[in-house]
């Protein structure tokens, strides 16, 4: 029996008793009547009595009628309440130890987990990472009774979130004990996000640089930020008409717009082979870096969206700063020339003989200057490679040949270590397509570092080997090798194996950074292999010229965000 | 006879130790100017084989003096060697298109400067 018909029959538990006194009595006094009296005497009190009885059934039956009506409402109306709040809401009900002791089937949806895997689990396993606080706050608040509002964020089974609005109400038991909590949750997910993108859109559309969306169908435009329209003199009314062909981005040269050169550019996007391409335009007469992706919404049309930022500040900048370079390095290069020449024509006995102590003295003043140099070339190198102006001319170059001529090259450095070089495999004909310049530097910053690093009267050995696409060249010496740790930063700038080398050594901790950049500029790969006691090895291949192989320049990508 | 060498530099601590290293060293005769001025003015009565220019030189660059030595009548043919401290390629290149026979590179070797300039001569000879 319910709750509620219990309580309907102690409410009318008095008529109840009454229409069964009157349902019993009644007859007994007409059986008793009947004795005492003939039938006819008792009539009137016999009509009446069966028909209060009557009234009374009739009461008693129109009652339940009434009753049952309303009990079937309230459970038809809380069947409804129930069936909207499955609809809306996630809902848990969990123990007092935190147990889950029931979840809706929304719940189940929007989580992915199953019933079977949630019953009888703490309710943490649903929890965001970080709520503790929150959690902290909740259990408390229903411990002492009260119910809990706020935002909770719920982790799925796969680790998604999602963002709720929860209430939670607790059950005390007589003691004022939790017995179990309700939680009824509204999934607010969306709202978030798309407050998020709103937030997104608003910043978008104060960007200093100028942001274009266009559908990847028309080309027409349908979004356009602050910047943007203010640089197009367009607005809102305005833009939606337009199509990037009104815009002068990709005008050739015979004044039309060059759609072929835009699908050139926008190929990668559309095949999908990468996120993002970037080229430079002159937009107004203006240099500009345009940003270019394609988005690909899961409703709607797939649009482009090009960021274009005006590089013409930054190209003074990098004018402003190439010349200063340039004049330091001449500034710098200038007193270096002097010393050196000085201390060099001394050195050489122009001016008579040197006492040993005064000759030692100007050897390592001498040394010393020749370092600067290195240094103030190293600075230089590395600071045209990372601003991406560094340029190759790749032609077809004997790389027997260009080892010979670093040998040579080297010879003061293997000289000064007491070092013998020892080549092998330098056969002509293996043609090496590369910058004869930039990897005459190469070899040269290999030699000079495997000399310095030899013991003394130790050997350098060089190996030249012709593979099937490649050509490999590798300069190995027998020092003291490259430690554990060192191994991991060694083409890292401003690194050597051990940083008191640059001291002992000469050298800016610049090469080896320098060397495999100009390796791999050049489609190069550069690698070594250390043995701590026992020297190291570095190795590099560059790609085999073939016969047909023309002669080419290219430019460094810019690798300045390092 | 030696050679006889215009020198235009004008850093005169460079110009003491390059004559120091073209006259006592390689023998050379050696005449030098602090400026492009002054080489077009004292040029025709040195009488030179070769010129060797510093470029970077305030008023007047190396560059500059080249093209206007250049137009002198009997100097067209006169060798000319650069001397810099812009060691970019694209510096060297441009000089050599300009018609330098090569460029030395600063700081240059005092005791090597002789020789070079003689290998340089013989190669282009």
């Amino acid at each position: 029996m319910s709750q509620v018909e219990s309580a309907w029959i102690r409410k009318n538990l008095s008529f109840i008793i009454a229409l069964i006194s009157v349902s019993l009595i009644g007859p007994l006094i007409v059986f008793v009547m009947y004795d005492v009296a003939n039938i006819t005497a008792v009539l009137p009190v016999v009509v009446t009595a069966a028909l209060t009885t009557i009234i009374f059934i009739l009461g008693f039956l129109l009652r339940i009628y009434d009753h049952s009506r309303s009990n079937y409402a309230i459970k038809y109306e809380t069947a409804l309440q129930t069936e909207a709040l499955n609809n809306h809401s996630l809902v848990t009900k969990t123990d007092s130890n935190s147990r889950i002791t029931y979840v809706n089937d929304k719940f189940l949806d929007a989580t992915g987990y199953t019933r079977e895997e949630l019953i009888g689990q703490s309710s943490s396993i649903y929890w965001a990472d970080g709520a503790d606080a929150v959690l902290h706050e909740l259990r408390a608040t229903l411990r002492g009774g009260d119910k809990w509002f706020g935002e909770v964020r719920l982790k799925t089974k796969n680790g998604k979130l999602i963002y709720t609005r929860t209430t939670y109400v607790p059950q005390i038991d007589r003691h004022g004990k939790l017995v179990s909590s309700i939680a009824i949750r509204t999934d607010i997910t969306e709202n978030k996000i798309a407050t998020g993108d709103k937030n997104t859109r608003r910043a978008l559309h104060i960007l200093r640089d100028e942001i274009y969306m266009f559908e990847a169908g028309t080309l027409r435009f349908t979004y356009l930020n602050q910047t943007a329209m203010e640089r197009c003199g367009w607005d809102e009314n305005t833009y939606p008409q337009k199509s990037i062909f009104e815009r002068d981005m990709e005008i050739g040269e015979t004044n039309v717009y060059d759609i072929k050169a835009f699908y050139k550019r926008a190929r990668p996007l559309i095949n999908d082979e990468t996120d993002e391409v970037t080229h430079e335009l002159m937009i107004d007469d203006r240099p500009s870096e345009v940003k270019m992706q394609l988005v690909r919404p899961e409703v709607g049309k797939a649009y482009f969206m090009a960021i274009v930022r005006d590089m013409s500040d930054h190209h003074a900048f990098n004018k402003t700063k190439d010349d200063f370079i340039s004049t330091v390095s001449h500034e710098l290069r200038t007193p270096v020339t002097s010393i050196k020449g000085a201390l060099g024509l001394v050195l050489s006995g122009a001016f008579g003989e040197l006492s040993e102590k005064a000759q030692g003295m100007l050897d390592i003043a001498y040394r010393n200057t020749d370092r600067l140099g290195l240094i103030i070339n190293d600075i230089l190198g590395l600071e045209k490679i990372a601003a991406g102006r560094m340029e190759f001319h790749l032609e077809p170059v004997d790389m027997a040949e260009l080892i010979q001529d670093a040998i040579v090259e080297n010879k003061p450095y293997s000289e000064r270590y007491n070092v013998t070089i020892v080549p092998n495999g330098l056969n002509d004909g293996a043609m090496c397509l590369c910058d004869k310049d930039r990897i005459f530097q190469v070899m040269n910053n290999l030699l000079s570092n495997a000399a310095k690093f030899s013991h003394k009267g130790g050997q350098v050995a060089i190996k030249l080997e012709e593979k099937a696409d490649t050509i490999y060249v590798s300069v190995e010496d027998f020092g003291a090798g490259i430690s554990r740790e060192a191994k991991h930063t060694i083409f890292d700038r401003l690194t050597q194996a051990d940083s008191s080398d640059r001291r002992a050594k000469g050298g800016t901790g610049l090469g080896l950074s320098i060397v495999k950049t100009l390796i791999e500029q050049q489609d190069g790969k550069i690698d070594f292999k250390s043995k701590w006691g026992h020297g190291t090895k570095f190795f590099f291949e560059l790609p085999k010229a073939h016969n047909d192989t023309a002669t080419e320049t290219i430019e460094t990508d810019s690798i300045a965000a390092e | 006879m030696s050679l006889k060498i215009l020198h235009v530099e004008d850093d005169l601590d460079i110009q003491e130790i390059a004559k120091l290293s073209l006259e006592a060293i390689g023998g050379f005769t050696v005449h030098q100017c602090v400026s492009g001025q002054q080489a077009l003015d004292e040029v025709i009565a040195f009488n030179p084989d070769l010129f060797l220019l510093d470029v970077m030189m305030p008023e007047m660059s190396g560059d500059t003096l080249y093209t206007k030595l250049k137009v002198i009548p009997g100097l067209e043919n006169i060798p000319t060697i650069f001397m810099t401290a812009r060691a970019q390629t694209e510096n060297i290149v441009l000089l050599k298109e300009l018609g330098a026979l090569d460029v030395i590179l600063k700081p240059f070797d005092a005791m090597l400067l002789p020789e070079q300039i003689k290998t340089i001569l013989a190669t282009n000879s």
